[in-house]
């Protein structure tokens, strides 16, 4: 047996694990699921806030049309109450000087 | 059986209508005629967004949003035509006929050749609980009909904004003073 092939037997030899290595490993298996499960937590409360952000800004596109709406019942209503009190006052006028 | 379950259907919507005080109309024939039309119907929770949407900084606003505070509705109903006559007077009779007394008071009614216009107020002595503004023209039909409670005071503090005149309205005087004009 040549020198070179006893070297390679020393370092080729069948050797047994450390002790808790077994545990060790499956310990780092958990550890690399864990984060899978954060991922998903983070992609919930990403679309929980994007969800949020719509309905904040659906509520605000209705508030502002309800408002236009308001303010444009408000103008007919005003247009048309002056209409007629601009038809009374010409009434009393006429018949003042009548 | 369906029959009578479908009567009984349409009775119960009828009356639900009627409950809620707006004034019942076949508008979509109207609507079916006119080159431009408005409607505009605020009630429960989009009229309180209305109001929320009101600033409070600016006065017009601010007295708008005191006036909102008691009302249950406010609906609006204009069209305009390209030509006379697509309208009849009954359509406008049919309307005014539905705002009787004693719960409503005609408080203006000005009829010209081809125009006419009236408003109505409800009242219970204190506050105003209904306006109507039935405003008929020969190419024009406009309904506004606001529901709930209308302090006085509101109303005449927007006196000047938005095109509304300085009037006097109190409950005890039932509003403007009437005036009839044939």
């Amino acid at each position: 047996m040549s020198e070179l092939e006893q070297d390679l037997r020393n370092v080729l030899r069948r050797q047994d694990p450390p002790e808790g290595f077994t545990e060790r490993v499956l310990a780092r298996t958990r550890q690399h699921s864990a984060p899978s499960a954060s991922r998903w937590i983070g992609v919930a409360i990403a679309a929980g806030l994007l969800l949020a952000a719509g309905n904040f800004e659906y509520r605000q596109y209705e508030g502002r049309k309800a408002k236009r709406e308001l303010l444009l019942a408000l103008s007919i209503t005003g247009n048309k109450l002056n209409i007629v009190h601009q038809k009374i006052t010409d009434l009393n006028k006429r018949t003042t000087h009548d | 059986m369906i029959k009578l379950a479908s009567a009984i259907l349409l009775v119960s919507c009828a009356m639900a209508q009627d409950q809620s005080g707006r004034l019942q109309f076949d508008w979509d024939k109207l609507a079916a005629k006119a080159v431009e039309k408005t409607n505009v119907v605020l009630e429960g929770p989009m009229l309180q967004m209305a109001s929320q949407f009101l600033s409070g900084g600016k006065k017009d606003e601010a007295d708008v949003k005191k006036l909102v505070e008691g009302l249950k509705g406010v609906y609006v109903r204009s069209f305009e035509f390209d030509k006379e006559g697509q309208y009849t007077a009954a359509d406008v009779a049919g309307i005014r006929s539905q705002l009787k007394s004693p719960e409503w008071s005609q408080v203006v009614d000005v009829q010209e050749r081809n125009e006419t216009s009236a408003v109505y107020l409800k009242s219970d002595g204190k506050l105003f609980q209904g306006l109507v503004v039935v405003s008929a023209e020969p190419k024009e039909l406009t309904v506004v009909q606001i529901i709930g409670l209308l302090d006085p005071s509101a109303l005449n503090a927007l006196g000047g904004s938005f095109g509304i005149p300085s009037m006097n309205f109190s409950p005890k005087s039932r509003g403007p003073a009437p005036v009839k004009k044939k």
